[in-house]
């Protein structure tokens, strides 16, 4: 047969026309004003399915989607029971009983059991700071019956509810049995929870997508949702996490409609976003994030308190605000340690530290005994706020006659410099910046960069958070905290520690930073907590 | 010529030695450390030391590059550090995207920067000519990325004719497929068009000015028959090689335009281990990347004896 060009041209039209019918007729990806499918983009991608191993905001929604907790938050931070009943306490404090609630079940239709609890418990205590810290006092913890255990402690433990209910970090995840007995640092892979979401394997694609359904079986409590605490409904079918890498095909995408939340979109957009009828720009986390200087306490000149002290004299925390996060609706200057605005949050002993003084810093760095040798300071170059602020803390030692030495890497690398002990001259470093949850930094247990063990491991290195800070008196103020009877002396206690760290200057607070959420305008039912959560949530 | 092609295949496994050798010291002597990563910012060092053994990151570098080497000599080229899952399975899940994207840029850059280049020598010294290489100029001047964002901004945003990102597979239908392709190929395609047309332009100029083109038309052949039967054949070996040079900075294009339109594709995945440092996927890539250009190489090595009769191995 042969092929006339007519036939050819009919035929390549026809095709044409073809494909051209099978284009979808709707336009973009934009869904109908109520919808059962809500699509969400995450500040990351997820990689690691366990967020007992994996301290990062991106695992840890993960885990707040499958998995469920013994106590949760309400919106005052006060613990409430979620998968727990009933709960008892003896009168000393020591003796801790728990039921579980009727209807609790695993994603693979197996009930809850108290085994699953108990193990669940004892691998988080094995990495939580919150859980090592009760387990060091823990007596026994066992099983009494498939629906009940018992926690038996050796001292008083009074903030047991509060560790069992905490947001940030590893929170106390239950899982199944089997999986509760891996290994504390090697990464569950299996993804059986009994939360109101269940993953959906066959439809994760690391790096393009995460699929979660429904769990039908999730039985939520009968109060109101309040925080993290009270009834979790699913009101979607499904829950499509988008991972998109780039922030401004993110904000594009919301904008045209294709998905209805993006968990970070860049801050130089949000003003434009604001003004977008059909997107709405929230800010749920009255904490945000914290900003600070780690010095390296193990090094001259930074082992030297008044050289700490003259690198928070050149702190002017408005400077480094603006660059990081621009609209001074998005933070706030603090100088807590705790982070203002927390239970905790006191600025107390930090009034020197308002505003800048260049001459007092160079004083004091002088009278530390600073010749100008080079300052190394990590300078990370993929992460633009930690890019910023570090930036203009180069500046700032520059200026009063510091020799920095800015040692510029991607973020990978940095935090494996930052670990390095080695004198900075041979591969170590003087200081880092970084920033942190809010919820993390509020309570004085889990705040890592204000722990400052002395304690040594067996090669004889100090045990703390990177940069090694110790002081004996902030450790001594935190366990007083850990064991405070109630509320009303962990906060006196809090004050002093506030105090104490203003002297001893663990790390240099930079203020907070608040990093709305944008979502469609047809979404309801946000949470206003930490970490964004996905129950609760509908379209239209 | 069957024996060249034997030949020729036999040497990419130097080439790929080369490449693992030099791809795995690269990446093991920079610094950078996925235990930290994996452990998280709140780590302490023993959480982070725990997960390095795990890993198999604490044992001497001369046992982790012979593990690794024989496993990839058995076909196994790892487990992802981060997601537990093989090499093999994310590199299959997202090969469709990142060949479709290349297969269609590499058809409308051909299609387009052909047309424009036989054009452009056929009216050479005329506005035609001016007009076409300005394009051709433009093209390669503009960033990939700032070319699709201004698609985007026009076509999805303003016009809402097609998405602004993701990708749909070909087994969905070819219609949303296509769809969800167009602004992509585009974009990544201007800068293909740009080389081709050039080369195109100069190579056709050339056979333009042979004996046989007056030939053929002082016997009265057709403008079009004569530009595409008798010039353009005769021009095409500068044009396939540039095509063949050009699937290699398609590699390179393919990283960013799939980050711009959210295409999730092998280069995104290499660009995310390498901010991680997953060493598995990274030298997994690396080395399938080799081994597609040395294969990319022998086709048009192969395609010029179609091309030329005069060409033989």
């Amino acid at each position: 047969m042969r092929l006339s060009r007519r036939t050819a041209i009919k035929g390549g039209f026809a095709s044409a026309a073809l494909v051209a019918a099978s284009i979808p007729s709707r336009r973009g990806d934009a869904q109908p004003a109520t919808s059962r499918l809500l699509r969400f983009v995450p500040e990351f991608d997820l990689r690691i399915l366990d967020p007992i191993v994996n301290t990062g905001l991106v695992t840890l929604q993960h885990g707040y989607m499958i998995y469920d907790t013994l106590f949760a938050m309400d919106s005052t931070f006060t613990p409430r029971p979620q998968m727990v009943g009933q709960y008892a306490a003896s009168a000393d404090g020591l003796t801790h009983d728990f039921t579980l609630r009727d209807g609790l079940k695993f994603h693979d239709g197996t009930p809850v059991r108290a085994q699953d609890c108990v193990a669940s418990i004892r691998r988080w205590g094995a990495r939580d700071v919150m859980g090592r810290s009760m387990l060091a006092r823990t007596a026994s913890l066992v099983a009494a019956d498939e629906r009940s255990f018992r926690l038996v402690l050796r001292e008083p433990y009074p903030i047991v509810l509060d560790a069992l209910a905490k947001i940030s970090g590893s929170p106390c995840f239950i899982m199944r049995e089997r999986e509760a007995q891996t290994d504390p640092n090697t990464a569950v892979t299996e993804t059986i929870g009994s939360g109101p979401f269940r993953f959906v394997r066959e439809e994760y694609r690391p790096g393009d997508r995460v699929v979660y359904v429904r769990n039908a079986d999730y039985v939520p409590r009968s109060e109101p949702t309040n925080g993290y605490a009270g009834a979790k409904i699913a009101r979607v079918e499904r829950v499509q996490w988008h991972i998109i890498a780039d922030t401004t095909t993110q904000v594009n995408a919301l904008v045209a409609g294709e998905v209805e939340i993006v968990n970070t979109p860049p801050l130089d957009v949000l003003a434009t976003l604001r003004r977008d009828p059909s997107v709405k720009v929230a800010n749920i986390d009255p904490q945000g994030w914290m900003a600070y200087i780690r010095p390296n306490f193990l090094y001259p000149p930074f082992n030297d308190v008044r050289a700490r002290q003259a690198l928070a004299y050149v702190v002017n925390q408005a400077d480094y605000l603006r660059v990081a996060a621009g609209d001074p609706a998005n933070w706030r200057e603090c100088r807590a340690f705790m982070v203002c605005g927390s239970p905790m949050g006191s600025e107390a002993g930090m009034d020197a530290h308002r505003g800048a003084n260049l001459e007092r810093a160079r004083q004091l760095m002088r009278e530390a005994g600073y010749n100008g040798e080079p300052i190394v300071v990590l300078l990370p170059t993929d992460n633009p706020i930690l890019t910023s602020i570090t930036e203009v803390t180069i500046n700032n030692l520059r200026q009063i006659g510091v020799n920095v030495q800015p040692a510029a890497a991607d973020l990978a690398t940095a935090f494996a410099r930052r670990a390095r002990r080695e004198p900075p001259a041979q591969g170590g470093w003087h200081i880092f910046h970084t920033r942190s949850l809010g919820v993390e930094l509020n309570n004085p247990l889990t705040s890592f960069p204000l722990a400052s063990p002395c304690t040594r491991d067996a090669q004889g290195n100090l045990t703390g958070w990177f940069g090694w800070s110790c002081d004996e008196r902030i450790e001594d103020l935190r366990t007083q905290w850990t064991v405070a009877p109630n509320a009303q002396e962990r906060r006196r206690v809090a004050e002093l520690l506030q105090q104490r760290a203003a002297e001893f200057l663990p790390f240099i607070p930079l203020g907070q930073m608040y990093t709305p959420i944008a979502h469609r305008a047809n979404v309801r039912g946000l949470i206003e907590m930490p970490i964004p959560v996905m129950w609760n949530l509908s379209i239209g | 010529m069957m024996a060249y092609i034997v030949r020729r295949l036999l040497a990419t496994i130097p080439v790929m030695a080369i490449v693992g050798i030099f791809v795995f010291m690269l990446l093991h002597l920079s610094p950078g450390d996925p235990a930290a990563i994996i452990a998280g910012d709140n780590a302490t060092e023993a959480n982070v030391a725990a997960i390095r053994a795990r890993l198999g990151l604490d044992r001497p570098l001369y046992e982790q590059f012979v593990s690794w080497v024989w496993q990839t000599v058995r076909g196994d080229l790892g487990v992802s550090m981060f997601s537990n899952l093989p090499v093999t399975t994310l590199v299959m899940q997202r090969a469709e995207p990142t060949i479709a994207l290349a297969l269609t840029t590499l058809f409308v850059a051909i299609t387009i920067a052909v047309t424009l280049g036989v054009l452009a020598a056929w009216r050479a010294g005329t506005l035609v000519d001016r007009v076409v290489m300005g394009f051709a100029v433009m093209g390669f001047s503009v960033p990939v990325f700032v070319v699709g964002y201004m698609l985007v901004y026009v076509f999805a945003i303003q016009l809402r004719w097609v998405p602004v990102q993701g990708y749909q597979s070909i087994f969905d239908g070819i219609g949303p497929w296509l769809h969800r392709l167009i602004l992509p190929s585009v974009a990544l395609g201007l800068a293909y068009v740009a080389l081709i047309a050039r080369i195109t332009r100069a190579s056709m100029l050339e056979v333009l000015a042979e004996d046989y083109i007056r030939t053929a038309n002082a016997k009265g052949v057709g403008t079009g028959r004569m530009l595409l039967r008798h010039a353009l054949k005769n021009a095409a070996v500068p044009i396939v090689t540039v095509i063949g040079i050009g699937v290699a900075l398609l590699i390179s294009g393919v990283v960013i335009t799939e980050s711009v339109f959210n295409l999730p594709g092998v280069g995104r995945l290499v660009v995310d281990a390498i901010a991680r440092r997953d060493y598995p996927i990274i030298q997994g890539v690396m080395i399938l990347f080799a081994g597609v250009y040395v294969l990319v190489n022998l086709t048009v090595d192969i395609a010029y004896t179609f091309l030329d009769p005069r060409i033989r191995y």
